[in-house]
């Protein structure tokens, strides 16, 4: 990856794809614009740019600022598309998550890039471009906001994304340590945020919440981006629409799709009643056990494999 | 007279609206399965118009329109794109709108559902579908309007 501004080209990573230009990238004051461009994005997912210390060995930096972090992609709800002119806010010095006060006019600082959450574990797009900062350019550094969230019980992370099933309604809960009141969004069209409640609208693939806090008098502004990973759902039946109990020799139509539109098929050994298609018919008195199926859909969901017992009085 | 006889039988037979005009069911690329109570119908007649295993991801448009040359938009239709999302002629589904479009589209139901009834007016603007070949129709919403691989054509035969 090259990185041009003036005559300042960035180390090159070995694998890397996009090249950048842009700049300034030196004698940078306290909160400074850098445009930035990129030719050659690669294919097989978006970037994050996200301000952090220099990477010190083979992992990725940790040490980053919450509020210098931008998604690039053709994506919906993305920062910036590939193609766009980058605009990156960095700040000369920022506190971490865990409260660790970074000056970059005294460590080295810089933009990391690296491959978005759709390809998360491959390493080959990551890349460090060095900023330098003014010294003596001295402004007064807020933490930023923490913000915890929750969905549906399972903590969310912004490194390591949880799963969510097709059609699993997802209840999210977040608070911040401000005290701030939030607000919430989903970045990607595979998933909805409607009343609080995430909704995964495929069965594989990723989603993108957003959780914003404008912050207070202490804690600074920030908007958190937690990855969620899709999983297929289960389709299923509402068993309180089938009977319980019926008189012998009195018959009844089943109701005969599932919650998500399949057609269903109905089978019984059981002596106490008989089915044809979705015709039950009271035979005898005692248990009546049906074996209830449909069809899944490939990466979308499972199909129903349930039961469903009426007793024939 | 008998030469311009056979020729117009043979044109007649070659047409695609009469090859398809029984099918009340067409399944799409991405296995999504469009389905209309009837396809003969008659001027002003309301029909029910269902769709499952659709792409939640992505808003669509059904409404009746005139079938375009292969690989173009969609155009004209009866009802127009109705982000208003209001009317018997076209409708707007999407589960994730964008913000003006809450509470204006439909969002899909689960496993890609939707149901409608249709007004059909063999009318559309100053096409007659009696004449020209007409198809309940769905296409991806404005947000990927240049994208024909969600369009859909279930032909209709007036009476």
């Amino acid at each position: 990856m090259f990185v041009v501004a003036g005559l300042l080209v960035a180390p090159t990573a070995a694998n890397a794809q996009a090249k950048i230009i842009g700049g300034p990238l030196i004698d940078l004051s306290a909160a400074p614009t850098i445009n930035l461009s990129i030719t050659d994005f690669p294919s097989k997912a978006g970037l994050y740019f996200l301000q952090c210390i220099a990477p010190t060995g083979p992992t990725r930096p940790t040490a980053c600022n919450d509020a210098a972090q931008l998604w690039i992609s053709s994506e919906r709800g993305a920062n910036f598309t590939p193609t766009a002119n980058i605009v990156f806010k960095p700040a000369a010095s920022y506190k971490t998550r865990t409260g660790e006060e970074i000056d970059c006019r005294k460590v080295s600082c810089g933009i990391y890039i690296r491959y978005d959450h759709n390809n998360g574990t491959d390493f080959s797009e990551d890349n460090f471009i060095a900023l330098k900062f003014k010294s003596g350019d001295n402004t007064p550094t807020l933490v930023s906001d923490e913000i915890t969230a929750s969905i549906g019980g399972v903590a969310l992370s912004q490194r390591n994304p949880i799963t969510l099933a097709y059609r699993a309604p997802g209840l999210l809960l977040a608070s911040a340590k401000s005290g701030a009141a939030l607000t919430y969004k989903s970045y990607a069209p595979a998933c909805t945020l409607v009343n609080g409640v995430v909704t995964a609208l495929k069965g594989t693939g990723a989603c993108d919440i957003g959780v914003t806090s404008p912050g207070n008098a202490t804690y600074g502004a920030i908007e958190v981006h937690f990855p969620i990973y899709l999983t297929p759902g289960n389709d299923g039946i509402v068993h309180k629409a089938y009977p319980t109990s019926m008189k012998i020799y009195k018959s009844v139509t089943l109701i005969n799709e599932s919650l998500f539109g399949e057609k269903l098929k109905f089978k019984t050994s059981s002596k106490a009643c008989r089915i044809s298609s979705n015709k039950l018919i009271a035979l005898k008195r005692g248990e009546c056990l049906i074996s209830i199926t449909g069809p899944g859909v490939a990466n979308l969901f499972a199909g129903v494999k349930d039961t469903h017992t009426i007793t024939i009085q | 007279m008998r030469k311009v006889l056979i020729l117009s039988l043979l044109f007649g037979l070659a047409l695609p609206q009469n090859s398809y005009a029984a099918s009340k069911s067409i399944t799409g690329e991405f296995g999504e399965i469009l389905t209309a109570s009837t396809t003969t119908v008659s001027d002003n007649a309301v029909i029910t118009v269902t769709g499952k295993r659709f792409d939640e991801s992505v808003g669509i448009y059904l409404a009746i329109c005139v079938i375009p040359k292969l690989g173009f938009q969609p155009t004209p239709c009866g009802g127009g794109v109705n982000k208003a999302g209001v009317g018997e002629g076209s409708f707007w589904i999407s589960s994730n709108p964008p913000p003006y479009g809450i509470g204006l589209a439909d969002p899909f139901k689960p496993g890609g559902r939707f149901s409608y009834k249709i007004r059909v007016s063999k009318k559309i603007g100053k096409f007659d579908c009696k004449k020209v070949k007409c198809a309940i129709t769905v296409r991806a919403d404005h947000l990927r309007s240049e994208d024909r691989s969600y369009d859909l054509y279930l032909p209709i035969t007036f009476k």
